[in-house]
């Protein structure tokens, strides 16, 4: 509509000149192009110039094509492809040096959560996230009913709290294997639980630790997903989904008193 | 991470893929890298340089694998590299940019209505009236290159990457006024500049 107005008002011919070339690329609208090409008609001066630019976006077409890239260069993008993306802040090679050395100086006052060594590759908080987000998408476009499975969960059985086991999986992280488990809750609603063997919390500033029932907790959310995770015994426990975190936090609560 | 089980529901594999990150990349490739070539053409255009265009087509490629989340299918994937490469390029080269010069429009103007009176008028059949394609292609790319970076990047997407008026008016982040702008005066000092090449190279008689 702003183009429209454009032409409807009273043009000179200093502003056709500005869009014959979007009338010679065939960008005008059609009532547009029809007030152009009226004033074309009328306008000797303008027709020289629309018959021009014809002429010349014609010559310059082959002229100004697309360089082709090395092969050097997709090599160099595809080897890079490999490589699972990384997670903003989560990768080292994105801290700061000032952040290492602060990093460093909590490690040295006994903040256990940061002591996690794996690359970004292994982000275990992202990656909880994303496989809730895939999982939770799965369920939701299967659309059919899912018997519910026996729940396996050493720390994570979710079932004295309305929960539903609708699916597990093993996940290996270097040399530790994982269970992650997706519930369905009494609303519907999904919730990843993870349990990893002897792994520490993975360094994130995004995360927070929060100490709740003589317990540390750590919160972390990614838009919409909220994700709480705990350590039980020498088990890392978490839990991911589309819920408040005070609600996630609440649950872990109850779970982590069961024990 | 590696997955070693199948995700299974009630005895039976679910209906969907948990190799999440392999299917990305998978997906990622047949979407992005048809345009790696014109992701380099625009990058060479502006930097000028190859190595350094090739480290930022490397590095917009990296960028657009970690929000590929983000890129909505069906939509112009190549205006949407456009975008993300604008982006580092404007973040990279913003220090070494300079200020754009004044541009003296009358006397292009003026320069532009000669020419075209000139050569439009000479006919069709006159060799003169078709200096531009007699021109050699590394003349207008250099030619191309000599023009101030918003004039220049204009043509660049519209004439080299063949995006539409819209989606180059979205990777610039403009209103299609502008592109319509930038465009035209892009060409005019574009066509006028070729003419000193064609001069320089007696195509054509002052």
């Amino acid at each position: 509509m702003k183009a429209r107005k454009e032409v409807t008002k009273v043009l000179d011919c200093q502003e056709y000149k500005e869009i014959i070339a979007a009338h010679v690329d065939g960008y005008l609208s059609f009532e547009e192009g029809l007030e152009v090409q009226s004033h074309i008609e009328r306008c000797p001066n303008c027709a020289q110039k629309f018959l021009w630019e014809t002429r010349v976006s014609n010559a310059f077409r082959g002229k100004l094509t697309p360089i082709l890239a090395s092969r050097a260069l997709r090599e160099r993008v595809l080897e890079q492809l490999e490589e699972p993306p990384k997670q903003g802040i989560f990768a080292w090679s994105y801290l700061p040096q000032g952040l290492v050395v602060a990093f460093a100086l909590l490690l040295m006052v006994g903040v256990s959560y940061v002591t996690w060594r794996a690359e970004a590759k292994d982000d275990l908080f992202a990656d909880a996230i994303a496989q809730y987000r895939t999982l939770a998408q799965g369920m939701a476009e299967a659309r059919q009913p899912t018997p519910a499975l026996t729940a396996s969960a050493r720390v994570l059985d979710l079932s004295p709290w309305g929960y539903a086991l609708l699916a597990k999986q093993t996940r290996q992280l270097k040399d530790r294997e994982g269970q992650i488990f997706i519930y369905q809750g009494p609303n519907k609603e999904y919730l990843l639980a993870q349990e990893f063997d002897g792994a520490d919390f993975p360094p994130t500033s995004d995360a927070r630790a929060l100490q709740a029932s003589s317990r540390q907790f750590v919160v972390y959310g990614q838009a919409d997903v909220n994700l709480i995770a705990w350590k039980e015994k020498n088990i890392l426990c978490l839990i991911a989904g589309n819920l408040p975190q005070e609600k996630l936090l609440g649950l872990a609560q109850q779970i982590a008193a069961r024990g | 991470m590696r997955e070693t089980t199948e995700v299974f529901c009630g005895g039976r594999p679910l209906p969907f893929s948990l190799n999440r990150k392999k299917a990305l990349k998978a997906e990622f490739e047949k979407a992005a890298l048809p345009h790696l070539s014109h992701l380099y053409t625009a990058a060479y255009y502006l930097i000028k340089d190859k190595s350094e265009a090739e480290d930022l087509v490397q590095e917009t490629y990296l960028r657009a694998f970690r929000f590929f989340h983000k890129f909505r299918p069906g939509t112009n994937c190549r205006a949407w590299l456009l975008s993300i490469f604008r982006n580092l390029f404007i973040n990279r080269y913003r220090e070494k940019q300079r200020e754009p010069g004044l541009v003296d429009w009358e006397k292009i103007d003026r320069a532009y209505e000669s020419m075209v009176t000139r050569h439009e008028g000479a006919g069709e059949n006159n060799p003169e009236s078709l200096f531009f394609s007699r021109l050699m292609d590394h003349e207008v790319e250099q030619a191309l290159k000599e023009l101030p970076e918003e004039f220049r990047t204009a043509i660049i997407l519209v004439d080299i990457e063949e995006l539409s008026y819209d989606d180059a008016a979205k990777v610039l982040d403009c209103p299609i006024g502008t592109i319509r702008s930038r465009l035209s005066r892009g060409r005019r000092m574009l066509q006028l500049a070729l003419k000193e090449y064609a001069l320089k190279r007696g195509i054509i008689k002052k």
